[in-house]
């Protein structure tokens, strides 16, 4: 009879949907727009014939829903399914993977939309809609990607409620049932998410496509390398520290330790390729702290100077560096121990002479300026001094668009262009050592950091990327020599942005008076409020680096550990999930269950008329029937023989009659207000 | 025929399954959270749990669109056999949550319905009368799929006492000769000699239409029937015995086509059946008195009173 009840030959119900049955237009109209939106979540990855396609179907089934245009048959729509399967290959060579994956279902999506014709059909077309928008997530997961995702998957949910609504009862009731779902749904989910297991690293390994495209230092520094970095403003790492920020001159972040160089360029050498362990001597101030680091193709970890630990999931590296023996596609991050103004061990002899190597011998002026400086110094030490006092004095300027160097770069820069920034002046200083007999190295990293006051952290820019030097000190060990300090100290204390206001007023670096930098500090409100709100953004991508795109297995322990459950196995971790959710659901059940008893509204007139009468001394009993309790109130109170019998006639006639006589309530009513 | 009392759904009355698409939905959201979990990408883990935890959701919410409901019958019209009883019943919503697109089983107008909160909606069960008799109200389901069409949630059968009385099929229109009384003198009739004015009284269900005072409706506010003395109306006489046809089925369908041909004709007549004997009147009450009886013959102790 009905369609929804046809008899199956199963014990268990047989639903049956009636396929006839077209949803509304609004509602595919809806979806149509849901499509659109979640194509537009991808980046331009797509070949451009991708959107085109996308919306050359969608314009199709618009002309279908609004023009009256014919559902095109099956010999079309093969056809295109055919052209679109040959053209995802001939432009991934795949179906697999997120790049040609995603075009697939794209595609996908847009001919099951054209050829969609029951209400079957309008559900998997929603289906694929949140798939179109979880393959999106797979190439940017900012809060601007999730804001979009939540905007076409929330179309499509809209339109799954109202193809399965009536298509008489709308408006409030269909806001406020999605709404109250989606608020009951959102605990539940957070159980789920927190809790459910996350593996590290892939089911079955990671596709190439998975990263791409990020830059940040490289592992061979010659100078001019790092200068596109130092216009980059990209975050490169978040750090909360446990106890107090160390001072903006101690916030030497190292991140590779360069040993080798062929007199142009740095790179690290045969050191890096034997195990190294992270020792020290001196353990003079602990520094905790938690590093996130951004999603990024490199293995390298800048840690702050100088790293005791060295935290699973990383290795460490000569020269008192860490890397990740494997990059997750997303951030990264890791609870992490350094100690400043530690000291470091001995030296062996391989270390000693391949950082005394020299890639050509000095030109004659540099050779006369280093036998200078070891005339005048009595031992390591104090030639370092002297070095550092010849950079200082000397007029050299910090620049961050200096001249060209050519073949002899040290030469070149003391006795000529006398300009640069941190990478000249370390790689020169580095070299000049050498020529003294020091052994000395070129570390590449970040310096200073800002701090975000609204969150209570410390953010590292690309900006922030820096050289310097280490040379090694008998009873001291490797220790850090920062020429750039020496000649350009705004850099060290207020970070590069200063560097570059001050370049922007046309100012020297170097040769600025204390008064014009608290003048520059000093600027406007406007500047400030900026600022300020910079933190707070700055603040949401830390919590969403951190809940988000950082939330792993690492992260996910922790908070067990919080909750008092430390290491938990797999199945122990299942059970706490199961039990969680099941905890959420029937909270959400009994707040499902809660209602208002209302009667319908003869009864109600009826049960106040039955009060009324009991005011006047006759009261209904339970076993008495509406018409016995009428004769029976009649012949107790014959003045009101009327409206009782009225009442009672039109009560039993709504309650048991073959129709509900209109307004029998308001009938009911009425006549009780005159008793 | 009597209503008894509401049959209220609880929760033990209530079983669900996901439908088609809802298992589609079950299936695409693991490979979800497989791709998440391959590519480690916390975004995608958030939003395949989101529409798990939706889901999840709108599956308490497709239990409870039919929780609480209350059903219960209304009297059925009798019907004459070959035709579709309905059994009027009224689905209630006693509290506060509106009940969306529900379907009925065997509804006699196939149809999605919701009932608001605090509100009673009327729908009526189609059965088809095969034969005359008594016909019990059939258990019937009560179903929806709201809110997102991918659960979907049934009542056990529910069961009520109602019955609906079953009408002899009627034969095929033959005129009872009225000229012919002779043969066996109780298909007679009498002469009707006049209608003496006597005077009102108020209506009663059963009395004729034709006898009703019209005029004097709008002053007195009840309605009144005249009566007349002196009757000496022709009067009708049908016996089971005098039914022409082979069998106990077919007289009975020709007792009931004499009664509607009769009633049509506005006629008095009167019927005996078995040891039963209904005096001669017309009128609705008396029509369906007399129809009743044929439905149920031989069952003795209805319609011996009244």
């Amino acid at each position: 009879m009905t369609p929804l009840f046809k008899k199956g030959a199963l014990l268990l119900f047989r639903p049956f949907f009636p396929q006839s049955v077209y949803p509304g237009r609004d509602g595919v109209l809806l979806l149509l727009i849901a499509t659109l939106a979640a194509v537009q979540l991808h980046p331009a990855m797509p070949p451009w014939w991708v959107r085109a396609a996308a919306l050359g179907l969608f314009l199709w089934r618009w002309g279908i829903e609004r023009l009256g245009w014919p559902v095109p048959g099956r010999l079309i729509l093969w056809t295109l399914a055919g052209l679109a399967v040959a053209a995802v290959l001939a432009a991934f060579h795949t179906f697999l993977g997120r790049d040609a994956g995603s075009v697939f279902l794209m595609l996908l999506m847009g001919l099951k939309t054209l050829e969609m014709r029951s209400r079957r059909d309008v559900m998997t077309v929603v289906f694929l809609v949140w798939w179109v928008t979880l393959t999106g997530f797979l190439f940017s997961q900012s809060p601007a990607t999730a804001t979009a995702g939540l905007i076409s998957g929330g179309l499509a949910l809209a339109v799954l409620l109202r193809i399965n609504q009536p298509r008489s009862v709308l408006g409030r009731r269909f806001t406020r049932d999605g709404g109250s779902m989606l608020l009951l749904a959102v605990p539940i989910m957070l159980g789920m998410y927190l809790l459910f297991p996350r593996i590290q690293g892939g089911l079955w390994g990671l596709p190439d496509d998975a990263l791409s495209g990020r830059t940040g230092l490289t592992d061979e520094v010659r100078p001019g390398s790092i200068q596109h970095l130092l216009l980059n403003d990209a975050v490169a790492f978040r750090v909360r520290f446990s106890g107090a920020v160390p001072a903006a001159e101690k916030r030497y972040w190292r991140a590779l330790v360069l040993e080798t160089s062929d007199g142009q360029s740095w790179q690290r050498g045969a050191l890096y390729q034997q195990p190294a362990a992270l020792e020290i001597n001196r353990q003079s101030i602990p520094v905790h702290y938690t590093t996130t680091f951004e999603a990024s193709p490199n293995t390298w970890l800048p840690v702050l100077d100088l790293p005791a630990t060295s935290p699973p999931g990383s290795v460490a590296r000569y020269g008192h560096v860490l890397e990740s023996k494997k990059r997750p596609p997303g951030p990264l991050r890791l609870t992490l121990l350094s100690y400043s103004d530690a000291q470091t061990g001995a030296l062996d002899p391989q270390e000693r002479s391949i950082n005394q190597q020299l890639a050509y011998p000095p030109t004659a002026r540099v050779a006369a300026l280093v036998a200078r400086w070891q005339s005048e110094a009595s031992d390591s030490s104090s030639l370092v001094r002297n070095a550092l006092r010849y950079f200082r004095e000397g007029p050299f300027f910090y620049s961050l668009s200096p001249p060209m160097l050519g073949s002899r770069p040290v030469d070149e820069l003391l006795f000529e262009t006398r300009e640069g920034y941190c990478e000249h002046y370390a790689t020169a200083f580095t070299t000049l050592m050498r020529i003294a007999g020091i052994p000395a190295r070129l570390v590449v990293g970040y310096m200073g950091g800002e701090i975000n006051e609204a969150g209570g952290y410390l953010v590292v820019r690309q900006s922030d990327a820096h050289a310097w030097s280490e040379v090694w000190i008998a009873g001291s060990g490797w220790t850090r020599v920062d020429p750039t300090a020496a000649i350009a100290p705004e850099r060290i204390r207020y970070g590069t942005e200063m560097l570059r206001w001050i370049d922007a007023e046309g100012w020297i670096i170097g040769d600025v008076s204390v008064a014009a930098l608290r003048g520059l500090l000093e600027r406007g409100h406007w500047e400030r409020s900026v600022r300020w709100l910079q933190h707070r953004w700055d603040t949401v991508n830390y919590g969403w680096n951190e809940w988000v795109m950082a939330y792993g297995p690492a992260r996910q322990y922790q908070l067990l550990r919080t909750l008092g459950l430390d290491r938990p196995s797999l199945g122990r971790m299942a059970l706490l999930l199961v039990g969680v959710s099941i905890v959420l659901l029937l909270l959400v059940q009994g707040l499902l269950s809660f209602r208002r008893t209302t009667r319908d509204p003869v009864s109600s007139a009826y049960l106040r008329f039955l009060r009324r009468l009991a005011r006047h001394g006759v009261s209904k009993v339970a076993s008495e029937g509406p018409v016995d309790f009428a004769k029976r109130a009649v012949r107790q109170l014959p003045a009101l023989t009327e409206p009782i019998t009225e009442i009672s006639r039109v009560y039993v006639a709504a309650r048991y009659g073959i129709a509900l006589p209109p307004g029998a309530a308001r009938r009911i009513r009425r006549l009780t207000r005159a008793l | 025929m009597a209503s008894a009392a509401p049959v209220v759904l609880n929760r033990r009355h209530v079983y669900m399954l996901p439908t088609g698409p809802g298992y589609l939905f079950g299936v695409s959201a693991f490979a979800m959270l497989l791709t998440a979990t391959n590519y480690g990408n916390g975004l995608a883990y958030g939003f395949c749990f989101l529409l798990v935890a939706i889901a999840v959701v709108s599956m308490l919410f497709t239990q409870r669109n039919l929780q609480g409901l209350s059903v219960s019958p209304v009297s059925a019209e009798p019907v004459f056999a070959g035709e579709h009883a309905r059994f009027p019943i009224v689905i209630s919503c006693p509290d506060s949550i509106a009940r969306l697109a529900l379907w009925l089983e065997k509804d006699s107008h196939p149809d999605e319905f919701s009932v608001l909160p605090g509100e009673s909606i009327r729908r009526s069960i189609s059965l088809p009368a095969v034969k005359r008799g008594r016909l019990s109200i059939p258990a019937v389901r009560l179903a929806s799929r709201y809110p997102l069409g991918i659960f979907f949630a049934w009542s056990r059968r529910i069961h009520m006492t109602s019955h609906c009385v079953v009408f002899p099929r009627p034969a095929r229109p033959s005129p009872f000769q009225l000229a012919d009384s002779g043969g066996s003198g109780r298909l007679g009739l009498a002469k009707r000699d006049g209608e003496d004015f006597h005077g009102f009284h108020d209506y009663q269900a059963g009395d004729s239409y034709r006898h009703i005072h019209w005029k004097s409706l709008p002053k007195s506010g009840s309605l009144q029937v005249k009566t007349f003395a002196g009757t000496q109306q022709s009067e009708l006489w049908f016996d089971l015995a005098d039914a022409p046809g082979p069998g106990l089925e077919a007289q009975l369908s020709q007792l009931c086509r004499w009664i509607i041909d009769a009633e049509t004709q506005q006629l008095c007549y009167g019927l005996r059946i078995g040891a039963t004997t209904v005096p001669p009147d017309l009128g609705s009450a008396h029509r369906t008195r007399c129809l009743t009886l044929l439905a149920l013959y031989p069952e003795k102790n209805t319609g011996d009173d009244a």
